[in-house]
């Protein structure tokens, strides 16, 4: 070989050489990334999410994960059946998860500190060799069930997946590099309201066999949601073990027709139209036909013939649709999207519908009349609570709220709601005509269960029928039935909608059924609130008890009244120089002379008696 | 030629051989350690059949070096169409092992002849550099040397086994560069390897490290525009080849020397990848360059390595003190990674250490194909140093990062009896040729 040929055969060496070195020395000798310190004591904490009086609704847990690592097992059969006994589980399970792989096996987590301590104690015992519990964070929520639908549950790597937990996701986990604790979400629920709504949902689906029941209970000023309950519910501590349609977030996401409780917000908009005054009458005994007699819309009963509030008194479907025939449909499409309805009421969840309010284009012959009356559109439950809201404000509609305010992990307050008004809706006259109609149905109407004693309520039921998509017509044996309902109707604090969704056994009508859970709600409610009843002895009081410090009484042209004025107080009078002030007796004045507003005269004297 | 000091001990090549037991001893430790898990089990036997191996091994070395080269320069032929055989057998009827078809079996124990096949294929190419003389100073003489390339490649690439499969071309330039071929030839055939390994590569780089659509890259994975592309350069080559009989002007041959590099490598890059497409080995090639696109997949080996040989530090964690190794964190780690636990647990002074002891290897072989006293023999040890010198570097820059995951192991360190043994007797080539030196 050429001496050229060695010289390039060991300087091609020597720079292998170097380069391999070089690229050694960086990665080992360098201060270059080490691993990331462990990360078990670093694990960020998830904020907890509480109820507006602070009560705990959803927390982060320190449980243990029990895992295996498989080439250090001793005697699998024994390690099965001891883990089993502990996991209250089956040993062939066990079993089969430990030969299932060669390396590493998570086995359970989130174990009780019960299990965590069994097994810590066998190992302490050498038991259970290549078996290792490992601390883990995970989301617990001790009310189990309660406003599941609203809270929604976390994956496994403790990120939001449903609910509050996933929208509010961001701020519920740490932001990183800032901190290491997530906010806490107070939401607007009251856990005692929840929790009653909640039992009186799930008691009318089980009495009537429903395929689901919704409660909804509004603050109607501030527009916070005070309970937010859907039947059937789930636990969010073991997710997995529910169907997709029971973890469904109902009040938020289920579209359906509404019914007759839509008649309060049809009719608001035709009276706010100029088109039905309060003394219009409508005879309602033949029912109500178009020109061409395609179709026919009936009542249930001979109502004769009826003014307004007679159409919500009954529920008259046919002088509802007499009374949609004074407006045009465009302008009743732009009152129901005054309403609210066809969009979002913009609650901070996710998968919230529009509902489906079709443009006034694509509305039939008969879709003006068959919308008066609820059917034809599609609304939310959230969206029904909303325009309520607007009945019970005045007019105003009000965003409803589920977050009260966030709150950093040491204390700062993040964020706040406030009421937010969104739009003036109908006239303040309109809206409460509304809540007087509303409220004689309850009177000698079709919502008379609901009556509480001491309380006007206004409300409106409703049963809608149910389109069947399979036979192309509205289902004979399907409804929705509900009601809705606002009070105490002068001034109102509270709206409140039940909703029962395909009711298969006894009764089905709104007016029957939906009525009397709402009266148990009230009669638990009102006390609960404190809301004002007919009954109570109403004690003057401007419910302040502050302590002021009493001040000294001005001396101005005419003398002030000292009664009740401590000694104390006084002295100060001793240095004017223009009256004075003979006092006997030591605590507070009861007698002076002269009387309170005599004119005050130089070098007058005024006598003081203390007790 | 009746010399006696030939037949002395003290001209056997002590350092040479010496560092050889000292890496195959440091071996022996290592596979120990990767079979013992972190609370101090030992689950596996490998070391033990590596001592026998050893043991075995070194006896082959003796043998080999105490008897005289030339032998092998008769046999060279019939060894290379034998160990071709063995190759077709194995395909036919071999072990499979982790999906690939390598092992023949032989009783209980299994040979890979993939890796004897590189011995056989030195011998094979050191024949006929020796037969041409320096006619390997023409072209044609230079390509036809390289259809030797050819068979075992093939026949090991479809085990598949690219690593393995990949080494004989290197072999043959190194060997050809050493035995006078020009230097115009091996730089041609260098730059068309690196051109051909580039364009198989980058549409797969494209797709997993780059994640976005490049239209430079997708020229070459498109057939469309790849045909295009092709044709032009071809058309380009051949224009300058007649312009070069036609006006004798010499810049024409420097056209079509310069294009018909990148020629040959859309060309055969385009076979490369429709040959590879199935085993999904692309992805492995590319990972290495940003492991964390697949962390738990193809990344993963990178990320364990790279991680265990960091954590060794200067002095490293002692032996048997690793927990990458111990918590079975890397794959292979008796083959492949053996080089990974010895970082992590003797630390940057371990790791030179054994650099150490391959360039002490390296630097003998270089010298020894210097002191041949014939040109076979010379060329026997420029193949054997090119051997181990491949295996070094990819073996050591896969453990680093720095190159892709091919599965080549490391000479004396890694567990394997095929292994051990085709480096030790490729040792024993080189005590052979330096015994002989002064005949």
């Amino acid at each position: 070989m050429s001496r050229l040929r060695y010289r390039i055969v060991f300087a091609l060496l020597g720079v292998f050489s170097l380069v391999l070195v070089y690229q050694y020395a960086t990665v080992m000798l360098g201060s270059s990334p080490r691993r990331p310190a462990s990360t078990s004591t670093t694990l960020p904490e998830r904020g907890p999410i509480l109820d507006r009086n602070g009560r705990v609704l959803a927390l982060q847990t320190q449980l243990d994960t029990v895992a295996a690592w498989t080439p250090d097992l001793q005697d699998i059969e024994e390690t099965s059946r001891l883990l089993a006994e502990i996991l209250d589980t089956d040993g062939k399970d066990v079993r089969r998860r430990l030969d299932s792989s060669l390396s590493y096996v998570v086995l359970r987590r989130n174990l009780t500190p019960g299990q965590s301590d069994q097994i810590q104690q066998l190992r302490s015992e050498g038991f259970l060799r290549g078996i290792s519990l490992r601390p883990d964070h995970g989301r617990s929520y001790p009310e189990r069930e309660l406003a599941a639908a609203l809270l929604g549950y976390v994956g496994v790597d403790n990120v939001g997946l449903d609910g509050v937990e996933y929208s509010l996701n961001d701020v519920l986990s740490p932001r990183p590099g800032t901190s290491r604790f997530g906010d806490q979400v107070f939401l607007t629920i009251d856990v005692a309201v929840q929790a009653e709504a909640e039992r009186i949902a799930r008691q009318s689906r089980e009495t009537h066999n429903a395929d689901s029941t919704m409660l909804l209970v509004m603050d109607s000023n501030s527009g916070d949601i005070l309970a937010y309950a859907s039947s059937p519910s789930f636990d969010p501590n073991e997710f997995q073990r529910y169907t997709a349609e029971q973890r469904r977030n109902r009040p938020a996401t289920r579209v359906y027709e509404p019914g007759s409780v839509f008649k309060v917000f049809s009719l608001a908009s035709f009276m706010h139209l100029g088109g039905v005054g309060p003394q219009d009458q409508f005879q309602t005994s033949e029912g109500y036909s178009d020109d061409a007699e395609s179709f026919l819309i009936r009542d249930l009963g001979n109502y004769g013939t009826i003014n307004a509030e007679g159409i919500i008194k009954y529920s008259s479907n046919v002088g509802a649709a007499y009374a949609a025939d004074t407006v045009d449909a465009d302008s009743f499409y732009h009152m129901l999207r005054r309403f609210g309805f066809g969009e979002r009421t913009g609650v901070e969840l996710s998968g919230e519908e529009r509902g489906l309010l079709r443009q006034p284009e694509l509305w039939s012959g008969r879709s003006r009349q068959t919308i008066s009356i609820g059917q034809e559109i599609g609304v939310t439950a959230m969206q029904i609570m909303a325009a309520a809201g607007a009945l019970a404000n005045k007019g105003v509609l009000v965003k409803p709220q589920i977050v009260k305010r966030i709150v950093s992990a040491d204390g700062k307050i993040q964020y706040e709601t406030e009421r937010e008004p969104v739009r003036q809706v109908v006239s303040q006259s309109v809206a409460d005509r509304m809540l007087d109609y509303m409220y004689s149905s309850t009177v000698d109407g079709t919502a008379q269960r609901i009556a509480v004693d001491g309380v006007k309520i206004a409300a409106k039921t409703g049963t809608a029928e149910v389109f069947d998509s399979e036979i192309g017509q509205y289902s004979d044996s399907a409804f929705v039935a509900s009601t809705l309902a606002i009070f105490p109707k002068d001034a109102p604090q509270i709206v409140a909608y039940m909703v029962i969704d395909n009711p298969k056994e006894g009764e089905f009508y709104g007016g029957r059924i939906a009525t009397t859970p709402l009266k148990e709600l009230a009669d638990y409610i009102v006390p609960y609130l404190g809301i004002p009843t007919e009954d109570d002895i109403i004690l003057e009081h401007s419910g302040q008890v502050a302590i002021s410090e009493p001040r000294m009484p001005k001396l101005g042209d005419t003398v002030p009244d000292f009664t009740g004025m401590p000694k104390r107080l006084l002295l100060p009078l001793y240095e004017r120089e223009d009256i004075s002030i003979e006092m006997s007796g030591n605590g507070w004045v009861v007698q002076q002379d002269p009387p309170a507003g005599t004119d005050i005269t130089p070098q007058m004297t005024i006598r003081l008696v203390l007790e | 030629m009746h010399e006696t000091r030939s037949h002395s001990i003290f001209e056997f090549d002590i350092l040479l051989f010496f560092s050889v037991l000292l890496l195959t001893i440091v071996g022996i430790l290592f596979i120990y350690s990767s079979g013992v898990t972190s609370t101090g089990i030992v689950f596996s036997s490998e070391y033990v059949r590596q001592i026998i191996w050893a043991g075995i091994g070194l006896l082959l070395m003796l043998t080999v070096a105490f008897t005289d080269y030339r032998v092998y320069r008769d046999v060279a032929v019939y060894l290379f169409v034998a160990m071709l055989l063995l190759l077709v057998i194995t395909l036919l009827f071999g072990r499979v092992v982790n999906g690939a078809r390598r092992w023949l079996g032989l009783w209980q124990f299994g040979i890979q002849p993939s890796e004897f096949a590189k011995l056989a294929f030195i011998l094979v190419v050191a024949k006929y550099l020796d037969y041409v003389a320096n006619g390997i100073r023409k072209l044609p003489t230079f390509v036809l040397g390289m259809l030797l390339v050819i068979p075992p490649t093939l026949l090991i690439a479809v085990q598949p086994d690219l690593g393995t499969a990949a080494v004989f071309f290197p072999l043959y330039i190194v060997m050809a560069f050493v035995a006078g071929a020009k230097a115009s030839h091996v730089g041609f055939f260098i730059l068309s390897g690196v051109c051909v390994l580039l364009f198989t590569l980058l549409p797969t780089y494209e797709q997993f490290v780059l994640e976005r659509h490049s239209p430079l890259i997708s020229v070459l994975s498109e057939s469309g525009p790849v045909t295009i592309l092709l044709a032009s350069l071809v058309l380009v080559v051949l224009l300058a080849i007649i312009g070069r009989v036609v006006t004798k002007r010499r810049w024409f041959t420097a056209i079509a020397y310069g294009v018909s590099i990148p020629a040959l490598g859309v060309a055969a890059s385009v076979f490369v990848r429709g040959f590879l497409r199935p085993y999904h080995q692309l992805m492995r090639l590319v990972v290495f360059l940003d492991p964390s696109i697949d962390p738990r997949g193809a990344g993963w080996n990178t990320i364990q390595s790279v991680t265990a040989v960091g954590s060794g530090g200067v002095w490293g964690k002692g032996f048997l003190q690793g927990t990458q190794s111990h918590f079975q964190y890397l794959p292979q780690q008796s083959t492949d990674f053996i080089f990974s636990i010895i970082a992590e647990e003797w630390g940057f002074i371990g790791a030179f250490g054994i650099f150490i002891l391959f360039f002490l290897i390296l630097l003998r072989a270089v010298l020894i194909l210097g002191y041949a006293k014939d040109a076979f023999g010379a060329y026997v040890a420029a193949g054997v140093a090119g051997m181990i010198f491949t295996h070094f570097v990819v073996n050591i820059g896969m453990a680093m990062g720095i190159l892709p995951i091919t599965g080549l192991p490391l000479f004396f360190l890694s567990y394997g009896g095929s292994t051990l043994w085709t480096g030790m007797i490729g040792v024993g080539l080189l005590l052979s040729v330096y015994n002989r030196k002064y005949r």
